[in-house]
């Protein structure tokens, strides 16, 4: 019970007036620069960095994860009211957590991205006490195969999220791989489809790309007729501004869902937390009875990878503890402000440093609470923003864009291409292709094509490596087995809907072919 | 579905069709659009191919080279374009045009749509020329005045505030970094 | 109704709007007072929490903390191409006291291996080198490996089957196995992970046999009995492993290997009081205290050159690196 004695020696350490104050102080700042899209965690921490680094390191340590989470809930509110992803982590809160605001339930869905997340957490703080070293076993076990085999079961739930219309959602992510290889390869070092262009060098920005499918694409499918009222229909009553108990009850499965395996995922090194939420998502709509209603305001569809999201934060400790490396960018931003006030982060970290470890696990979750009590009455006046006349709302939305995919590395290509993706996205909304599965396929795909291809030099282009690994075995077998289960079910359900449709040739995208 | 229920009736239901319009548009189901989204993006397919032709497919005993996803990424989406394409003409065939006049609105809405892109990009490649506070304005201007005609006092206010908003916050409260004009370099 | 008051309201806001936006496109930066900036600007090729992000961040922090500055100065990531953008941003930036960059020798290596790259070191005035981090070779706590001798004895046993991890094949420790190779007439597999943990792991799992790196990826494995360092790659003492001995003392005399330098460069045509004001800077930080123990701390070695020596070492190294990415067929396509 030595971990359990540590945490609350953490907790007690982290609880001080002036760590709650700051941390306060964190969640306020974060979520103001957070709104900015392209500032996700990592760079709002980075830019707030030398203001952190004046407090001493338990406090500054707090404030960052107050940022943190102030940046994170920030990133959600765009996502939600305007369809721009706020970071990468959020880009899926867009799927169904926009559409929840256009049906005036923009209020339940941020509540419920902040209580999923609060309950993730507390889940996320209780695995990390107790499971840490076992996890950190398993993870370091997860060699090229095990992750070749993980991103082969991501991409299987990529392709069955796009089953309507299937030979467009294939093409929607066939496309998403297809432009991730863009970029130097970095086993030869070789350009691949750069044409010859030294911006390209480094592949496409993921946020212009999201920024560019969501929100410019939404803001030009709307651009079609004259904004002479509001689009957005914003509910009177406090009632109405947070989540119900039918919300709630609804959700369990999906945050139970995203919380354990959120965690898994941040346990990884390279995990990272799009894949958490991402995934989290589809197998959050494949496990639910009624998967049509994703992408139209299913309010699990909110929670699940929220509940990702928050799990994975506190898993990333892990790789953190075993390895001293971070799990993702915001992790690293964090240790690079502890080794700024001039500790070593690692496995020594801890034993050495127990006044930094374990308050720093603690203000995670304090950070978290914090967000809750803050944020969450602040509410109904984020939602007021969607009263404003759209015809003011949307070029603000568009200089947003801008000056958010210009944020993240000073380059005006980036921006160039948010552009053409919005065009891009906004000939998707037409066309009825679903963007989702190119965002979730460019994610994807530089790790699964990395992971295959150092698998094969391992076995010196042996394939039979990805099943003679007992974990890598697994998941490869558990992602058959499901593929085979969702698809024969799929095509039955699929038989029935079309022949209710048959009789009506004119019908528009309805036949969605659950 | 008992609550969301509740909140859809009534104003909610009006924003609702008029939401999923854009959504549904009738591009979406019309054989010969869909033909032709296949072929473009077979076309797109075998331009990715093309670049890609110069890599090596594989490397040393047969390991997946450089070039080995790339290839075969653009082969498959230009299958799946010309799939796309043959379907939807099957359809077509299958089940004649739809009933006449569903195309009726589409040709406006695209140049609207178009116009305020087109401003949009203008509006970005101004950045570097004039910097971003006065490109902005033109292109707020350009689509309140231009696109929406919106008329008034509100109208100007709001050109002249979101960049100008814009510009403070980001640049003196975050210190973020803003397109700077190459004519109006400071000291 | 209202016409001629609004129309005059409007013209007024729309000018002093149009005068203000003006004026303040200009103001992005800091004022200078006699040739010295008082907030320069400093361009990282890495993105937040990386490695050069982090070393400029330390080094400006130590310049604060030794009174050598005032004011805090930003740090600007600018990650396009590998340092291709950095480099471009800071050519744009010609004539101007107010911007340098931090270097490593991935501004070298970038140019030589990618056609198309228009831009150059050599074009960018080098201010200071600070120092250089001594390369490592680590190998599992539980490998039969003692010596460099030994693994590259392995090698030659089984060609083509034993596993260097690494990051990016254009990276100093990739060039520094390779190297190895040509010079020892073995060859190895290199596995290539872009994230540093996954590097790690491999090593742990057994996946490579071994890795080369700096001392600061190794310090912590070593401390709980995970990893075992066996040389280091240049003739240098390592303040973090003082017992290790070089690759050259363990009897392979390979010749000169990539070094991984760090060091300071600004915009072509920078001012002449400016280049002094930061050669002096950087000159007291090495000689100010608090520095070696920074330097110790991190597994670096303190290596100064001024400006005049600086732009030779660079030269020196973009040759032989030239010449060993020419040899391994990486060279400009």
């Amino acid at each position: 019970m030595d971990a359990v004695q540590n945490l609350l020696g953490g907790f007690a350490s982290a609880f001080t007036p002036m760590n709650l104050f700051w941390v306060a102080v964190g969640v306020v700042i974060g979520t103001l620069v957070g709104i900015l899209p392209g500032l996700g965690p990592p760079a709002t921490l980075a830019i707030l960095l030398p203001v952190t680094i004046s407090l001493p390191p338990t406090t500054g340590l707090i404030m960052m994860a107050g940022i943190y989470h102030g940046a994170k809930f920030a990133g959600a509110t765009t996502s939600i009211l305007l369809n721009i992803p706020g970071e990468t982590s959020s880009v899926v809160l867009c799927l169904d957590g926009h559409p929840l605001a256009l049906k005036g339930r923009a209020g339940p869905a941020m509540g419920m991205s902040a209580i999923a997340g609060f309950i993730a957490s507390t889940f996320g703080v209780i695995a990390l006490t107790f499971a840490a070293p076992f996890v950190a076993d398993l993870a370091l076990g997860f060699g090229p195969p095990e992750y070749a085999a993980l991103m082969a079961f991501g991409l299987l739930l990529v392709i069955l999220l796009a089953s309507e219309s299937p030979i467009k959602g294939f093409l929607s992510m066939c496309i998403g791989l297809l432009v991730s290889t863009i970029g130097i390869d970095i086993f030869t070092g070789q350009q691949r489809l750069t044409f010859g262009a030294p911006a390209l060098y480094d592949g496409i920005e993921f946020i212009a790309i999201s920024v560019g499918l969501f929100a410019v694409g939404e803001v030009l499918l709307n651009a079609e007729k004259k904004m002479d009222r509001p689009i957005f229909n914003v509910p009177k009553g406090i009632r109405n501004l947070l989540p119900t108990k039918a919300d709630l009850k609804q959700s369990r499965l999906a945050i139970a869902l995203g919380s354990v395996f959120g965690f898994f995922i941040g346990a990884l090194p390279g995990g990272g937390s799009t894949v958490a939420s991402f995934l989290s998502y589809a197998l959050v709509k494949k496990t639910s009875k009624t998967p049509e209603r994703f992408g139209k305001g299913a309010i699990e569809g909110v929670a699940g990878p929220e509940a990702a999201n928050n799990s994975e934060s506190s898993a990333a400790m892990i790789p953190l503890l075993s390895l001293g490396i971070p799990g993702t960018a915001s992790t690293a931003v964090m240790l690079a402000a502890l080794l700024l006030y001039g500790f070593q982060p690692g496995p020594l970290l801890f034993t050495d440093h127990p006044e930094i470890g374990w308050p720093v696990i603690a203000s995670l979750y304090i950070g978290n609470v914090m967000l809750l009590v803050l944020n969450l009455p602040m509410i109904p006046i984020w939602v007021r923003i969607l009263k404003i006349p759209y015809w003011a709302l949307y070029p603000a939305i568009l200089v947003l864009a801008v000056v958010g995919v210009y944020s993240v590395r000073s380059s005006m290509t980036d921006v160039y291409m948010m552009v053409g993706f919005g065009l891009l996205g906004y000939l998707f909304g037409k066309f009825g292709v679903p963007a989702a599965p190119l965002l979730m396929a460019f994610v994807l795909g530089p790790m699964a094509e990395n992971a295959v291809r150092q698998s094969l030099v391992l076995s010196d282009n042996n394939p039979l490596i990805f099943v003679e690994r007992p974990i890598s075995a697994t998941i490869f077998g558990a992602a058959v087995l499901i593929g085979l289960f969702l698809l024969v079910t799929s095509r039955r359900r699929r038989s029935v809907q079309s022949a209710v449709l048959a009789g009506q040739p004119a019908a528009l995208v309805e036949a969605k072919g659950e | 579905m008992t609550q969301t229920d509740s909140v859809n009736t009534g104003p909610t239901a009006a924003v609702e069709e008029s939401e999923s319009a854009p959504e549904h548009s009738v591009l979406s189901t019309s054989p010969v659009a869909q033909a032709g989204l296949g072929a473009v993006a077979a076309a797109f397919g075998v331009i990715a191919l093309i670049d890609a032709s110069g890599l090596d497919m594989f490397g040393k005993k047969g390991v997946p080279g450089p070039g080995f996803f790339p290839i075969s990424l653009s082969v498959a989406v230009i299958a799946l374009g010309l799939l796309l394409a043959a379907v939807s003409l099957l359809r077509g065939l299958r089940h004649g045009r739809g009933p006449a006049g569903q195309m009726h609105g589409v040709a406006a809405e695209l140049l609207r749509a178009a116009g305020v892109w087109l401003g949009f990009l203008i509006g970005v490649a101004l950045m570097p020329l004039i910097g971003f506070v006065p490109a902005t304005v033109v292109l707020i201007a350009y689509l309140v005045f231009g696109v929406e005609r919106i008329k008034g006092i509100k109208a100007v206010l709001v050109i002249i505030a979101v960049p100008l908003v814009a510009y403070a916050l980001f640049v003196f409260v975050l210190g973020v970094e803003l397109p700077t004009s190459t004519l109006f370099e400071g000291p | 109704m209202m016409d001629t008051p609004q129309i005059s309201r409007r013209t007024m806001l729309i000018g002093t709007a149009t005068v203000f936006a003006l004026a303040g496109c200009g103001l992005q930066r800091g004022g200078m007072s006699n040739g010295v900036p008082s907030r320069t600007q400093v361009v990282v090729h890495t993105g937040p929490g990386g490695g050069s992000d982090v070393f400029a961040r330390q080094v400006i922090k130590l310049m604060q903390t030794d009174k050598l500055i005032d004011e805090n100065w930003p740090v600007r990531n600018q990650t396009e191409g590998s340092s291709i953008g950095a480099m471009s941003y800071l050519r744009g930036r010609k004539g101007r006291a107010d911007t340098i960059a931090a270097v490593t020798p991935t501004w070298l290596v970038t140019p030589l291996t990618l056609s198309g790259s228009s831009v150059s070191i050599t074009e960018l005035q080098p201010i200071a080198a600070l120092l250089v981090e001594p390369q490592i070779v680590a190998v599992r706590a539980d490998s039969a490996y003692r010596t460099v001798a030994d693994f590259v004895e392995d090698a030659r046993k089984q060609p083509d089957h034993l596993v260097q991890v690494g990051g990016s094949i254009t990276a100093t420790d990739s060039l520094t196995g390779k190297a190895l190779q040509a010079k020892t007439d073995t060859q190895w597999k290199f596995l290539s992970f872009s994230d540093s943990g996954q590097r790690i792991a491999s090593l742990l799992r057994g996946d490579a046999q071994m890795m080369i790196g700096a001392s600061t990826d190794f310090v912590d494995q070593v401390k709980v009995g995970a990893i075992r360092v066996i040389a280091t790659v240049a003739d240098r003492k390592v303040a973090t492993f003082p017992e290790l001995t070089s690759i050259k003392a363990q009897g392979l005399d390979v010749g000169p290997l990539p070094e991984e330098f760090r060091g300071f460069v600004g915009p072509p045509e920078m001012p002449a009081e400016a280049l002094k004001y930061y050669q002096d800077t950087f000159q007291r930080l090495v000689t100010a205290p608090g520095w070696d123990d920074f330097v110790d701390e991190n597994g670096s070695v303190t290596n100064y050159l001024d400006a005049a020596k600086f732009g030779p070492f660079l030269k020196e190294q973009n040759d032989s690196l030239a010449v060993l990415i020419d040899s391994i067929g990486l060279a400009q396509q």
